[in-house]
């Protein structure tokens, strides 16, 4: 038996700045258990690493009957306001454009069993989550992951959001380009940028390699990017249909093209710029109308436009922004294994089906890429290993997630294909109907979503579970058609987009909640998610098995030719189908039927009650304060330096204790301000000290000389002199030391008050401005 | 020696027991009338998953599962924290909580068929890899101790109890014991020796 912590055991391994990170979330447990930091500020700190809440974690649950309390121990301490420390949370995981290795699924699978429930769930983002984590193994397996490249850093919170891109992207045959190498760039600049953590809500991001087909989903995305080349001076030059201002949520819109043609140079520029302009005015209070989509809205595409090149002129010019295109095959994937044909003799039983709707021929001859259908998202830690394996057998690290909760695996020779399907059978992942009206999306809902409204999992359960039952028996036209579920009207299921959407919402029959879900239909899922269908009325959860019959049995019956689902609603009109189906609106009484008033996948009488307050639209944190606080935790390391000795290491901490307060001040007067000391004290100079906007009311200009007194003299200066100069000079720069940490208290603590009158001066000017 | 987190499993006697489809109202009923002496948070349903945790019944310190895991049904016990004491107190107390869990689920009426627990079989995982992985040195360590607790829990006064632990997976897997017993004591037996 080993005694030690994964902190000393990774130590080596984990990214030097990553593991300071999560170092730093540790430290913020330990202050807010031990009662020293507010609980706003905890959550959305741990927010932004991705720790979310989850149902219940309030403390209150309906049993059926009705609601009761669950009794967490140590129920004085909370891990954001109204949640429980020791509730269970989720865990959001990023995987950047979805691509993820056979080393960093062993690691995933390691955690699902350690600190979850042994299932791996992915995300319509193509995100991984674990359920039921606690938040004091949080830190343990971020330390994990980190070690093998994932970061959870901004997975929930008002950040950026996992990018996304499609799965295909690098082996599909309509691409313009592999879109990879710009979603990976662009994630890695945009993390922990200080320009994207001043929003009033999250931003998500996708890319497309193509216009037309669904995988990318630019168009509801809050800024979307599609492959796009064109000719200059007789060569191609690669760039992007560049597209903000698109979400889905209770009302979707559409996203507005910001660019015809932005070049591949200007990808990262031209979207700091859109985040710099939706940091300082993106509404900020009204958590509902937050989203970039209504700025762009309320300033019209073109006042957008202009704010945001007028914002990138200001730019300074930062390398990251074209470095990486020198090498745009950081995430090309090299086949394993020779190009080759699959067999046409003795093929095993149910290959051909399954080929049929889970091999993709890829654009390079002799290669396919499989999916790997995933019943509601989920997969065991004994199923990732043994996908791990399987990769690391057939492909190599190949594997992505995709939004429609699955995980393809890119490049398998057509020649294993068979071989390759027993593996996946042997481990229960073969199972056919990828990209079917089987293959259902929807979002967690009421299991563990605490906005959920409906069971939007237990209802795609149901229908997966019969639709597979007919599966031989499904006209090809349905066949195609896809069903998303989203529990609210928050839209995570994506079903605006769906051929037969599906959104939870609650009813009241004879004095009782009856659990409903709106039907939404006209969606387009191709054309990169271009068409958001309308709701057509409420259908009680125990009736939209039927009601999905009867519609598909409409079109198979009335359509014309090879007429779409959607041109067929189109031509229709929805008061032909919800004339259809009206009759699938009637509740039946409680005394005739008590199965109408519970919902799919639960046994207890329904409830709103469980409803609670949703992180997604968490508390707006302004960064300064994040600064702030992290400033306090170097004085007070410096502190710990000092005790311990450490002389040297107690004046540069302190030093580094004032630029942090500094640099967090600078960014919120909205100027750029670079990690170099010496540009942290000039801007400090410029825009607070001789603004005199850190001057004290009392003291004047004395505390903002702490830091600019010592940035002259250099940190680690000290007083040296007398007789016995070894132990003189020891006991000076002790007493040096000491001095210091107390100068960097006094700074941070005119830091603090020159926040609060910056924050006096808006709440003043915006009250004179209501009251004009 | 002491554990921060253990999994013991209860194999189902007849195979032909596995459909889960009461587990979610019948762990639902546990929360709402108490019947476990601890906090129990929540079911989460994942028989959809193949070879998967079944029907789980999520607690504060513990999970109990209607679990199909290695495709073979059985009630599995998972104590995620707050595990206090020495090893012995810690398998007398998993042991004692799996075997009530179990009586609950034999006398469980919407089982059908019956849902009857082999005593002569138990799966031991400790998923902490930071101080047990999946290695004979390690399984060394758990030996001792777990065979002096399994000869006071099966043994009986005129003979030894004859079992046989056996070391499983690769090194990959959480620390992975399966418990075979030659000598079954029955089921009465054994929850008045585990105190329930």
């Amino acid at each position: 038996m080993s005694e030690t912590t994964w902190k000393a055991r990774l130590a080596t391994e984990i990214p030097v700045g990553w593991g300071e990170e999560i170092d730093a979330f540790e430290d913020q447990i330990s202050r807010i258990k031990a009662g020293k930091l507010d609980d706003k500020l905890f959550m959305e700190a741990r927010l932004r690493r991705g720790a979310y809440g989850q149902r219940y974690d309030n403390g209150q649950r309906h049993d059926g009957q009705q609601t009761r309390t669950l009794a967490f121990p140590n129920p004085t301490i909370f891990k954001g306001p109204g949640t429980y420390w020791e509730a269970p949370g989720m865990q959001r995981i990023k995987i950047p454009f979805g691509k993820v290795s056979a080393a960093q699924l062993d690691v995933l699978a390691e955690c699902a069993e350690e600190y979850s429930d042994g299932i791996l769930h992915v995300t319509t983002r193509q995100d991984i989550q674990l359920h039921f984590v606690h938040i004091d193994d949080t830190p343990d397996l971020m330390r994990r992951l980190a070690a093998v490249g994932i970061t959870t850093r901004e997975a929930c919170g008002n950040s950026v959001r996992n990018i996304t891109a499609c799965p295909l992207a690098g082996v599909c045959h309509e691409e313009t380009f592999d879109v990879s190498p710009y979603a990976h760039a662009l994630t890695f600049f945009l993390l922990g940028h200080p320009d994207v953590q001043d929003f009033g809500r999250k931003f998500k991001i996708a890319f497309s390699g193509c216009k037309h087909n669904p995988c990318g989903l630019t168009n509801f995305h809050d800024m979307g990017a599609i492959a796009a080349v064109r000719q200059v001076d007789g060569r191609v030059q690669r760039g992007f249909e560049y597209y903000v201002g698109g979400g889905l949520g209770s009302v979707p819109q559409a996203a507005k093209l910001f660019d015809e043609f932005l070049p591949e140079e200007e990808l990262l520029p031209i979207t700091q710029a859109v985040c710099r302009v939706f940091a300082r005015l993106g509404e900020k209070k009204n958590r509902a109308r937050a989203r970039i989509k209504f700025l762009v809205k309320n300033l019209g595409i073109d006042e957008f436009r202009r704010l945001v090149l007028e914002e990138r002129a200001k730019l300074r010019i930062d390398p990251r922004w074209t470095a990486f295109l020198a090498d745009l095959r950081v995430t090309d994937e090299t086949p394993l294994r020779p190009a080759g044909k699959t067999p046409e003799q003795g093929l095993p039983e149910g290959f051909e089906a399954w080929a049929r709707s889970n091999v993709f021929r890829q654009k390079q001859a002799g290669y396919a890429t499989v999916t790997v259908c995933l019943p509601l998202g989920d997969l065991t830690s004994d199923q990732t290993r043994a996908l791990a394996d399987i990769a690391r057998q057939y492909t190599g690290d190949t594997l992505r997630t995709t939004v429609e909760q699955n995980i393809v695996c890119r490049w398998v020779s057509e020649a294993d294909l068979p071989a390759f399907y027993l593996e996946l059978q042997r481990v229960g992942l073969a199972q056919p109907g990828a990209g079917t009206i089987s293959d259902i999306t929807s979002c967690p809902g009421t299991d563990t979503c605490k906005l959920g409204i409906s069971a939007s999992r237990g209802l795609a359960g149901e229908l997966r579970k019969r639709l597979q039952v007919i599966d031989g028996g499904i006209d090809p036209a349905v066949r195609q058609l896809r069903i998303k579920a989203s529990g609210c009207f928050n839209a995570c299921g994506q079903h605006h987009v769906a051929d037969l959407g599906f959104l939870g919402v609650s009813r009241n029959v004879g004095g009782r909640r009856v659990p409903h879900f709106q039907v939404v239909l006209g969606g387009e899922w191709r054309n990169n998610g271009g068409a958001f269908g309308l709701a057509l009325g409420a259908i009680p959860s125990k009736r939209v098995p039927e009601a999905v019959q009867r519609i598909t049995d409409l079109y198979v019956a009335g359509r014309q030719d090879d007429e779409s689902f959607q041109a067929f609603i189109q031509r229709i009109g929805k008061t032909a189908i919800r004339t259809a189906i009206h009759d699938l609106t009637e509740v039946p009484s409680y005394e005739q039927d008590a199965s109408f008033y519970t919902d799919w996948g639960d046994t207890r009488e329904y409830t709103i009650g469980d409803m609670g307050e949703g992180e997604c639209a968490g508390e707006v944190v302004p960064y300064v304060q994040f600064g702030l606080q992290a400033s306090e935790r170097e004085v007070f390391e410096a502190q710990v330096h000092l005790d311990e000795g450490r002389v040297a290491a107690a004046l540069q901490r302190s030093f580094e204790a004032m630029l942090t307060a500094a640099k967090a001040l600078i960014r919120h007067t909205g100027n750029e301000v670079s990690e170099q000391a010496d540009d942290v004290v000039q801007q400090f100079r410029v825009h607070l000290h001789d603004t005199q906007l850190f001057h004290d009311p009392f003291a004047g200009g004395k505390f903002a000389h702490f830091l600019l007194r010592k940035a002259a003299v250099g940190a680690d200066s000290s007083a040296v002199g007398g007789a016995d100069e070894q132990q003189r000079a020891a006991t000076a720069s002790a007493e040096a030391a000491h001095q210091a940490i107390e100068e960097a208290q006094l700074f941070l603590e005119a830091a603090h008050a020159c926040y609060d009158r910056m924050s006096q001066s808006v709440r003043v000017a915006q009250d004179a401005g209501a009251k004009k | 020696m002491s554990l921060s987190r253990l999994q013991l499993k209860l194999f189902v006697a007849d195979p032909r027991a596995t459909d889960l489809s009461a587990g979610v109202g019948i762990f639902q009923r546990w929360i709402r009338d108490g019947v476990l002496p601890e906090l129990m948070i929540d079911v989460a349903d994942y028989s959809h998953v193949h070879h998967g945790p079944g029907v789980l019944l999520i607690g504060h310190t513990s999970d109990y599962g209607l679990d199909m895991g290695e495709g073979r049904p059985g009630l599995l016990y998972a104590r995620k924290r707050d595990f206090v004491g020495e090893l012995a107190e810690q398998l007398r107390e998993a042991f004692g909580r799996l075997w009530r869990a179990a009586a609950l689920l034999e006398s469980e009426p919407s089982l059908q068929p019956a849902w009857r627990f082999r005593n002569d079989e138990i799966l031991l995982r400790v998923p902490d890899r930071l101080h047990f992985s999946n290695t004979p040195a390690a399984f060394a360590t758990l030996a001792p101790p777990l065979r002096d607790f399994l000869t006071e829990l099966y043994g009986e006064p005129e003979r030894q109890p004859q079992f046989d632990l056996q070391q499983e997976g690769s090194e990959r897997d959480p620390l992975t014991v399966r418990i075979r017993v030659a000598t079954a004591v029955d089921a009465v037996t054994l929850r008045q020796r585990l105190g329930i």
